[in-house]
């Protein structure tokens, strides 16, 4: 019988007769294949379509792309199947972005307000005098000594948008920068800095035997949605992996899910704790958790042994039983115990935490107290469990800083209301404009923002905005009406990301490091310019020194030929050839905490060891040293190495606070803040003084939207528009509540009318509404704005194509900007309420 | 030559805001005795205030109605095509563009806006006015009746597909009885052009 060794020694005899090779194909003289993969084709012309790779900003995951274009216009985005991130899969989201290039309410031409603010009276002016008028206003403050009054607040702005942009501010000498982290999950960073230094933890499902979901959507969304979420598609399916996920709501992500746990609001936390009692008291911490212990702090002493510290952990969870935590949470005590057990013997296995968990005022110990149950089970930093990420390192092009950055104290939150602040408050940076103790910008320059959408507070973040005594000039870069930039003075009007170029850095489950870049699909339509480009001239009207750059372009280009490894592949030539490049010898990144530091390290001249807590470090000075290591500011910058009982390692460095290199679990920090040191478990105030009618409301996202940005894309809103609150059936019948009744939604700040969804896919005593919906302005799709589209009688042509009239409500309006004490992460699932039928 | 010359005045129009030198033409005797002989009811509506403040007023106007931001009237043909993304740059923008080039005529290098707005077909049509007005002055009933064809079948495939609902949305929703009365000249004016040039196309092959 042949086999493939007997066809091949047929190969080899035949490759002496005349008749191998072909005869009619001309092959042999095309010297090079083309390169497989993301190939289009015009249906009418079969010719094959310009296939340019590039990079999604539909969410902050930012998967590389390719677009395809023919005849100048950009017809379809898909994924490049070369990146080790997405592995070539995409969402709904990133190839719905093509509606953003052609949005018809797209902005093309730099605007000014010409009526009242908010009255949409606009005209017409030239990028001269645009940039002009921005100018004078900002060497105005620069000569009176305030640039700190150029305030510049920025929604997303990342890789190296963030490095011109943000150095061009403080390069002119404003430190007055803020962000919106805060809105989404800023508090599990801050929490993750506290305890294991840089944030972001990567979920290993590629090599994971069990996943524990606490309140993570994972397969909808999050911010590393597609890359993380195709994996755990692939480990369900291909290897069996079960996930148990708790949440409030019957997600997707929990409908996939080998079990729902219905949770109530707030109380994962108190979940958490239990099983760390369950893990210690039944001594299942014994071998990867007892090693992993070695390198975890639990005690003020810094040089506790293992049972001191074992002891230390079973004193402080011995009342956070399964049986308590039931009577808070609703979770049967055996069923915590079952998993607690699972997950501590399952090996390896992956704790997943994300807004369900952290958007609460006890978010920041709820994540805390995951991070204990990785510690004492071992379940951390090595494959198949919860890791340190990994992003690309670029190299990029120097900005250098003014002389002296000065800043207004604006976006911290107020005096004493937030302990660690390291991502910002966002949803209280108006608030505190408009109490103005901590001084006022006298210009607001709103970079792919919308305040007046994504805080909380609606009604009050619209009065302010529209207030020109508090805000005297507005200033809007964006390529959409969106609901914040109606209220501007001047738009200038932004490229979408498909028609900008960008050097990207997310980060690669892979734990390799990816590298990517972002190039334009098409030109800019009309005259909108990306704003990263339109920094560089108005640093030339203003005398800044922008570095060696010319352009964002030119920016790209020289982070390429800069980049090891990026530079040996063939620099930016390559990248704009294929788009992604990694190390392909590079081994994934693992377990640094554990490596020991040479002595020749920690011993260098210049570095001391601050005893009290273990670090090795470089003081700055005798009066820094005398400080300490912990009291002295930005000393977390300055760490070399933790001692340890059993020698000196890298360890968890620490990243925006002054934390040990030990994975921090005992906090002198929080401490010092009048908070437990220990992860503990906190009751959320509000709830504790909830009336029998009262309901907690939470908010959710879908698969098809961000939180603010995608609506406008008419694929995607037409996939999802609205958004009708999800209720319980036990919950409605005791309010006379039916599905599709219209509802009133009532809180401290305000009320709005909404209709009912009645399903048994929430628990009880919880109303739960998605972002997304019920935009005031954002364009046709996202509002259903007719003026001047009231012709329907004669029909209208292109309106018809929206043929949905219900945009749904957005429910900022009655949830109150309202902080995590310790972190200042927006609690959007705190807010207590009272429903009633309309 | 006269219907080159009111496309290319409509196409004017409609480019861009007013500027001074056409506000002074358009506030001439001439032109105003022209304009409400052709049915523009303007009245006084350029003639009192200062130059300055009609132009800014006319400035906001056409933001109002042609830019946006928020909504607008799109000028651009593939909002309204029929069956189409109700997006800019759709595939009615390549075919206007594919339609222009085949003439062999180009897009003005410094020309940032979308290939299919008003302005440009307009254009497109008083070149095409322009060379037929030659070709008969010429005698060259031939080239005169290529012009023609031209003429027809961009109007017929989109010129006229979607101005007259454009037309209607201007008049009823400006403010200011310019825009208002110039959108139902141009709708007026293609109507009629819609039948001359098939007349002129009867003389032109017979």
């Amino acid at each position: 019988m042949l086999n493939r060794r007997n066809f091949l020694k047929l190969g080899a005899a035949a490759a002496t007769t005349t008749v191998a090779g072909g005869a009619s194909l001309n092959a042999h003289a095309v010297k090079d294949l083309p390169d497989w993969g993301n190939k289009g084709f015009s249906p009418t012309t079969g010719k094959p379509r310009q296939a340019i790779p590039s990079a999604c900003w539909q969410c902050v995951t930012r998967c590389a792309n390719i677009g395809y274009v023919e005849d100048g216009r950009l017809v379809k985005i898909e994924s490049n199947v070369n990146s080790i991130r997405t592995e070539g899969v995409m969402c709904a989201k990133g190839q719905g972005a093509v509606n953003h290039t052609y949005d018809p309410d797209r902005i093309l031409y730099p605007m000014q307000r010409v009526g009242e603010r908010g009255a949409g009276e606009w005209k017409r002016i030239s990028w001269d005098e645009a940039l002009d008028m921005i100018a004078a206003r900002m060497k105005k403050n620069r000569d009176a000594g305030t640039p700190e009054k150029v305030a510049f607040h920025y929604g997303r702005m990342k890789a190296s948008h963030s490095k011109t942009i943000g150095g061009f501010f403080k390069a002119y000498g404003t430190g007055s920068i803020g962000n919106h982290t805060a809105l989404c999950e800023g508090g599990k960073w801050t929490a993750q800095e506290l305890t294991w230094g840089g944030h972001y933890d990567n979920w290993d499902f590629d090599n994971t035997k069990f996943v524990l979901n606490f309140g993570s959507n994972v397969l909808e969304t999050h911010t590393n949605h597609i890359p993380t979420a195709h994996r755990l598609l692939w480990a369900m399916a291909e290897k069996g992996v079960e996930m148990v996920t708790f949440d409030v709501r019957f997600s997707n992500t929990a409908a996939k899910s080998k079990e729902w746990v219905p949770v109530k609001s707030g109380t994962d936390g108190a979940v958490i704790a239990a099983m760390i009692n369950v893990v210690m008291s039944e001594g299942l911490y014994k071998g990867d958790g007892e090693e992993f212990l070695k390198y975890t702090r639990v005690t003020e002493d810094v040089n506790a042994d293992v049972p001191t510290k074992i002891a230390a952990i079973k004193a402080h969870v011995k009342d956070y039983t399964p049986d308590w935590a039931e009577k808070l949470s609703g979770v049967p005590a055996s069923k915590i115990t079952a998993l607690a057990r699972k997950f501590a013997t399952t090996k390896p296995a992956v704790l997943v935490s994300y807004r369900g968990l952290v958007c609460h005022y006890n978010g920041n110990e709820g994540e805390r107290l995951a991070q204990l149950l990785c510690a004492v089970t071992g379940q951390m930093d090595k494959p198949g469990t919860r890791m340190k990420a990994v992003g690309a390192g670029w190299k990029f092009p120097k900005i250098p800083k003014a002389k002296k950055v000065k800043k207004l104290d604006i976006f911290d939150g107020f005096p004493g209301q937030v302990a660690y602040p390291t991502h910002h408050v966002a949803e209280m940076v108006l608030p505190m404009i408009k109490d103005g103790r901590n001084g006022r910008p006298d210009m607001y320059v709103m970079y792919c923002w919308t305040p007046t959408y994504a805080n909380g507070h609606v009604g009050e973040a619209i009065e302010i905005l529209k207030d020109e005594k508090l805000m005297p000039f507005v200033v809007s870069v964006d390529p959409f009406y969106g609901d914040s930039t109606m209220y501007a003075d001047l738009i200038l009007p932004d490229t979408p990301f498909t028609e900008r170029w960008t050097a990207e850095d997310m980060v690669d489950p892979a734990q390799i490091g990816e590298f990517y870049i972002r190039q334009p699909f098409t030109k800019p339509l009309g005259e909108a310019r990306d704003f990263s480009d339109v920094v560089f001239d108005l640093a030339k009207r203003l005398g800044v020194d922008m570095g060696e750059a010319k352009s964002h372009e030119d920016f790209v280009r020289l982070a390429c030929e800069n980049t090891p490894g990026v530079k040996e592949a063939g620099g930016f030539e390559y990248m704009k050839k294929h788009g992604v490049w990694h190390d392909k010898n590079a081994i994934p990144q693992q377990q640094v905490y554990n490596r020991p530091v040479p002595e020749s390290v920690y011993k260098a001249k210049g570095v001391a060891l601050d005893e009290a807590s273990g670090v090795y470090w470089k003081p700055a000075s005798e009066e820094d040293t005398k400080k300490g290591y912990v009291a002295t500011k930005g000393a977390y910058k300055k760490y070399v190495a933790q001692k340890m009982p059993h020698g000196v390692f890298s360890g968890f460095a620490p990243d925006k606070v002054n934390k040990s290199g030990y994975l921090e679990l005992w906090s002198p920090l929080l401490k010092a803040k009048g908070f437990n040191p220990f992860p503990t478990w906190m009751p959320i105030p509000e709830h504790q003084k909830m009336g029998p009618d009262d309901l907690i409301l939470t908010t959710f996202k879908h698969a098809t939207q961000t939180h603010s940005r995608t609506m406008n894309c008419k694929y995607l809103a037409e996939l999802y528009h609205t958004n009708p609150a999800w209720i319980n059936p036990e919950t409605a019948k005791a309010r006379g509540i039916y599905d599709g009744d219209r509802i009133k939604v009532t809180s401290a700040i305000g009320e709005m009318v909404t209709k009912a969804r009645v399903t048994e896919a929430i628990i009880p005593g919880v109303v739960a509404i998605s972002h997304h919906c019920g935009h005031w302005a954002y364009g046709r799709y996202a509002s259903g704005r007719r003026a001047p589209f009231t012709d329907e009688e004669r029909g209208d042509r292109d309106f018809k194509f929206k043929w949905w009239t219900d945009n749904g409500v957005h429910p900022n309006w009655v949830i109150p900007n309202a902080p995590d004490p310790i972190n200042g992460q927006q609690r959007w699932m705190d807010t207590v309420v009272k429903v009633t039928r309309v | 030559m006269q219907v080159s010359h009111l496309h290319g005045f409509l196409a004017a129009v409609f480019r861009e805001e007013l500027s001074a030198e056409l506000l002074r033409q358009l506030r001439s005797d001439e032109l105003r005795t022209t304009l409400a002989a052709a049915g523009a009811e303007l009245a006084d509506s350029l003639s009192g205030g200062s130059e300055a403040e009609l132009l800014e007023g006319l400035a906001v106007e056409y933001a109002a109605l042609f830019l946006g931001p928020g909504g607008h009237i799109s000028p651009h043909e593939s909002v309204y095509a029929e069956g189409g993304t109700g997006n800019l740059w759709g595939a009615e923008t390549v075919a206007v563009r594919r339609f222009i080039e085949r003439l062999g005529f180009q897009y003005d290098k410094s020309y940032s806006g979308v290939p299919d707005h008003v302005s440009v077909e307009l254009e497109l049509m008083s070149e095409l006015a322009r060379r037929e007005s030659v070709a008969w002055k010429n005698g060259d009933k031939d080239q005169a009746a290529n012009c023609l064809e031209y003429q027809q079948e961009f109007m017929r495939d989109h010129l006229c597909t979607w101005i007259y609902t454009f037309c209607d949305r201007v008049v009823t929703t400006a403010q200011l009885p310019f825009y208002r009365e110039m959108a139902r000249l141009l709708a007026d004016f293609l109507r009629g052009e819609e039948e001359d040039i098939e007349r002129r196309l009867v003389a032109a092959t017979t």
